[in-house]
């Protein structure tokens, strides 16, 4: 077995993985909520989830980039 | 046996003559016409020999910016470098939580430059940002579009978020590379976890620890995207580095000369920490 997992009854070793994934995950996580905001509460409040789910972002992107008309 | 000598093998050698010549060459040449000439458009040019060249290295301007922009490479490449290999070091060897670390740490590797400036820029807003909210309420005062600090640590942290998965990435595959015999060994003698790492894994890594470095280094000393749509090289030109102050100069001032100039010496000074770096590693991995 790997020595360095010995180390593991002094110091969780899942652990430094583990925080670095979740920094990695936090700003994906914000960019993902966001998403699902509305603009007045995205510029105008500090909420950690969605207060009002909505998916208007994702018609106003498909629609507006003629993407959807492309599909047809 | 003779060998036959025919020097129409150098035929073959034209189609990649060419593809590097339309690619690489020509357009360098431009760059290098602009740098001696000095033209008012219309296609006149006027022979100005070194004038360009000196006065970039001359101003403070194009000090100041290489400076900063080496500040940011040594600070970036001291914490990746090190949390890299700390990540990797105490990553899972097998078993199914293996690939689950690797997807989720290669996430960042996938995201678009110019998306990850504006995906931080909003992490970090002072007020409705996860980041700058966070800070905020710990009672530090934290504006990244107004303190000069902020706005080095922001870019800091955002470069560190987006590359440390590739040192990890390297790393890992390094670490994996070594044979069980190795540890055993270790074992029988008696090793600490410390001279397993020192003597065992970090000779074996030293390869793509090499590659990590350059490529980390070549990268942030090119970095362009990220804080320019993070700050926008701001407040004031704190986070202006080299290739944002080379565009402010080209395209906002619109002096090619100068631009063209600075561009060389920066392609110069790139090649030239590339080479003593890869020449001092390789020597001493030959000794």
């Amino acid at each position: 077995m790997n020595p360095v997992m010995s180390r593991g009854k002094r110091f969780p070793g899942w652990l430094v993985p583990t925080l670095y994934i979740v920094f990695v995950m936090l700003p994906i996580y914000w960019l993902l909520s966001m998403s699902f905001k509305t603009t007045n509460e995205i510029l105008g409040s500090f909420s950690l989830w969605p207060q009002k789910f909505t998916v208007a972002n994702y018609q106003k992107i498909l629609y507006r980039s003629h993407l959807v008309q492309w599909l047809h | 046996m003779n060998k036959i000598h025919s020097r129409k093998a150098w035929l073959l050698v034209i189609p990649v003559v060419v593809l590097v010549a339309f690619n690489a060459l020509i357009p360098l040449m431009t760059v290098v016409n602009y740098s001696v000439q000095e033209t008012f458009g219309d296609n006149v040019f006027f022979w100005q020999g070194v004038t360009w060249f000196e006065q970039v290295l001359r101003s403070e301007r194009f000090h100041d910016a290489f400076l900063r922009q080496l500040a940011f490479t040594g600070t970036i490449l001291l914490i990746e470098v090190p949390l890299g290999v700390a990540v990797a070091l105490s990553m899972p060897r097998k078993g199914p939580w293996v690939s689950v670390c690797l997807v989720l740490m290669a996430l960042p590797l996938l995201i678009p430059w110019n998306v990850v400036g504006a995906m931080w820029n909003i992490f970090a807003l002072p007020e409705t940002g996860l980041l700058g909210h966070s800070i905020n309420a710990l009672g530090i005062d934290y504006n990244f579009t107004r303190q000069p600090v902020a706005a080095w640590l922001t870019t800091v942290l955002m470069d560190v978020w987006h590359w440390t998965s590739l040192v990890v990435l390297l790393a890992y595959a390094g670490l994996c590379a070594i044979p069980d015999a190795y540890y055993q060994a270790a074992r029988i003698d008696g090793a600490n976890a410390w001279a397993v790492f020192r003597y065992i894994q970090l000779p074996k890594m030293k390869r793509v620890l090499t590659i990590a470095i350059l490529l980390r280094f070549m990268d942030s000393f090119m970095i362009y995207t990220e804080p320019f749509v993070l700050t926008g090289g701001g407040p004031g030109n704190t986070t202006t580095f080299l290739s944002i102050d080379l565009v402010k100069i080209a395209l906002g001032q619109f002096d090619l000369g100068p631009a063209a100039a600075m561009s060389l010496i920066y392609f110069l000074v790139v090649l030239l920490l590339c080479w003593i770096f890869y020449s001092v590693m390789m020597r001493n991995e030959a000794q």
